[in-house]
């Protein structure tokens, strides 16, 4: 059997393909468009990653924060299933690793810390709520700030030994607390150490506040940087479990799961 | 005499002359300017001065006193003195108008609820300077979403004719929220009505623990927002004193006027020391 599992982000749309419980597809698309456009391409470009077309896939598993659009699309799918996204995730790493317990997940608006229990369920989550601060937002405010490409902000972060204090927690404060580091003539590698550890520390305060069970695995669009894996494991003392997928394709991957439990 | 203020914010520089007959009394302003900041608060103290000096063709040395204010206060090289912008906002209005008792000042990265005494003098303030809501920055931040300037923000808004809202307090989100509303085609006149709302709302449960129906004035650059301040009196269920200054230069008013008083109590002490 084929199912679909889509992941509507803030910035970017998702979709995984699995084909007799295995990932066939995958595919990705920053939201520059209408979401129903960019939503069908995303699906289409992964269904023929696999080989198939939109007729084959019976049932599409979708989550994430864009998720209810979907109901105002036409319909192209014969059966949809709406999941919460700590479920699809939950679930997604559970699959891939039985040892997993706790989820650290960095996303551009914010984190989520989930815990799972024995069968993949989410017990706890804690993320935040009312505050963009912790979030992937700040390293793409900064990175456009300070002129250094996103991917290699980390590499740079951690070249430096005395990374410098960001005193500011507030997304849009911290990027004017850089820009004036910058005008008093900082090495840009210090003020990426500083804002790297910043936002880790702020997470990592935040994953202790629930008590952290291990293992625990890093995802999120986030956790491709370099440097925010190597504070977060030095703030919160445990090592960082890595999932043999790529970290933005998870939540998909466990929408598809659950489209297939929902037959 | 002539005395000089100078508050260096987060985003605009403002500095204020005033000038005293010969017995130190009656100050009136004889020269005042304001523009965005340079990178290092002292480049921008120093140019705004400079163009405040210059409309009126004198210069640095014909300064008695200078006082600085605002948030680079600390790093101005010509000031012989610096005062907290909360103080100087007290002098300022109290020296327009000397009823008001509370003052909500919003700049571009701080708000401030401030209650002054007869006298002018700080009784209590309470301020917000972690977060960017209900900061001139999330103002800005709005008005380059809908790709207007941050002046018309307000006229735009009175153009609303539907009731929509903003929920997201965090500025981020905000601009995230505003990103998809304008997406799926709400128009931008009820977008800015509802961008002030949000920024009424937000401004009035920090103002609400100072202000309690105090006789109350308004200032900084947000204040020049027609539909910000419309939305924060009906929510406060007061109106505010206009005062007859412009509202972002108060502070930098309230700094050369500080600089006279420094004048006149150096004068007292010499005067003592010599009797």
């Amino acid at each position: 059997m084929v199912y679909a599992g889509c992941d509507i982000g803030t910035s970017v749309v998702k979709a995984v393909i699995t084909k007799d419980r295995k990932i066939a597809g995958t595919a990705k698309r920053k939201i520059d468009d209408r979401l129903e456009k960019v939503t069908k391409g995303v699906l289409k470009e992964a269904l023929q990653e696999s080989g198939l077309s939109l007729r084959h896939a019976s049932v599409l598993g979708i989550t994430g924060r864009g998720a209810r659009a979907v109901k105002f699309f036409r319909p192209f799918m014969p059966k949809l299933s709406f999941r919460p996204e700590e479920l699809c995730i939950a679930k997604a790493t559970h699959k891939m690793d039985l040892n997993i317990h706790t989820v650290i997940d960095i996303g551009a608006l914010g984190f989520k810390i989930i815990s799972i229990d024995e069968e993949g369920m989410p017990i706890d989550i804690i993320t935040n709520e009312k505050c963009a601060s912790g979030g992937g937002r700040f390293l793409e405010n900064i990175s456009k700030a300070l002129e250094v490409d996103l991917d290699k902000m980390g590499e740079v972060a951690l070249i430096s030994k005395e990374p410098c204090t960001i005193t500011n927690q507030c997304v849009v404060f911290a990027e004017s607390e850089v820009i004036s580091l910058v005008n008093k003539g900082i090495d840009k590698k210090h003020i990426l150490g500083g804002i790297v550890s910043s936002l880790a520390s702020q997470v990592a305060s935040a994953a202790k506040r629930g008590g952290l069970k291990k293992d625990v695995a890093f995802i999120g669009g986030t956790s491709k940087n370099q440097g925010i894996y190597y504070y977060l494991e030095k703030n919160l003392d445990v090592k960082l479990k890595k999932i043999p997928m790529d970290p933005q394709f998870i939540s998909a991957y466990g929408a598809a799961i659950l489209a297939g439990n929902s037959r | 005499m002539i005395f000089a203020g100078c508050d260096v914010g987060s985003l605009t520089a403002k500095a204020v002359i005033l000038e005293t007959n010969k017995d130190n009394i009656d100050p009136v302003v004889i020269s005042s300017e304001l523009m965005g900041v340079r990178p290092l608060p002292e480049q921008s103290a120093i140019e705004i001065m400079q163009r405040a000096l210059g409309a009126i063709n004198i210069s640095f040395e014909d300064i008695d006193v200078c006082c600085s204010t605002g948030y680079g206060r600390e790093e101005i090289p010509f000031a012989d003195f610096n005062i907290s912008e909360i103080s100087c906002h007290g002098k300022g209005v109290h020296f327009t108008d000397p009823l008001v008792r509370a003052i909500i000042d919003i700049g571009g990265q701080d708000l401030k609820a401030i209650r002054i005494d007869e006298q002018g003098k700080l009784v209590d303030f309470k301020m917000n300077n972690r977060c960017a809501a209900g900061t001139g920055r999330f103002l800005e931040i709005s008005a380059q979403v809908l790709g207007v300037s941050i002046e018309e923000l307000g006229p735009l808004s009175l153009k609303s004719r539907k009731n929509i809202s903003v929920t997201g307090q965090c500025s981020i989100f905000a601009e995230m929220e505003v990103t998809r509303k304008l997406y799926s085609g709400i128009k931008k006149t009820d977008l800015a009505a509802a961008i002030n709302k949000a920024m009424a709302l937000r401004i009035s449960a920090l103002a609400k623990k100072i202000v309690h129906g105090a006789p109350t004035c308004i200032t900084g650059g947000v204040s020049k927002n027609i539909g910000v301040v419309a939305n924060l009196e009906k929510i406060l269920g007061m109106s505010f004193k206009k005062i007859t200054f412009d509202p972002q230069m108060i502070g930098a008013l309230g700094a050369a006027l500080y600089a006279k008083e420094y004048f006149n109590t150096r004068l007292a002490k010499q005067e003592k020391g010599l009797a």
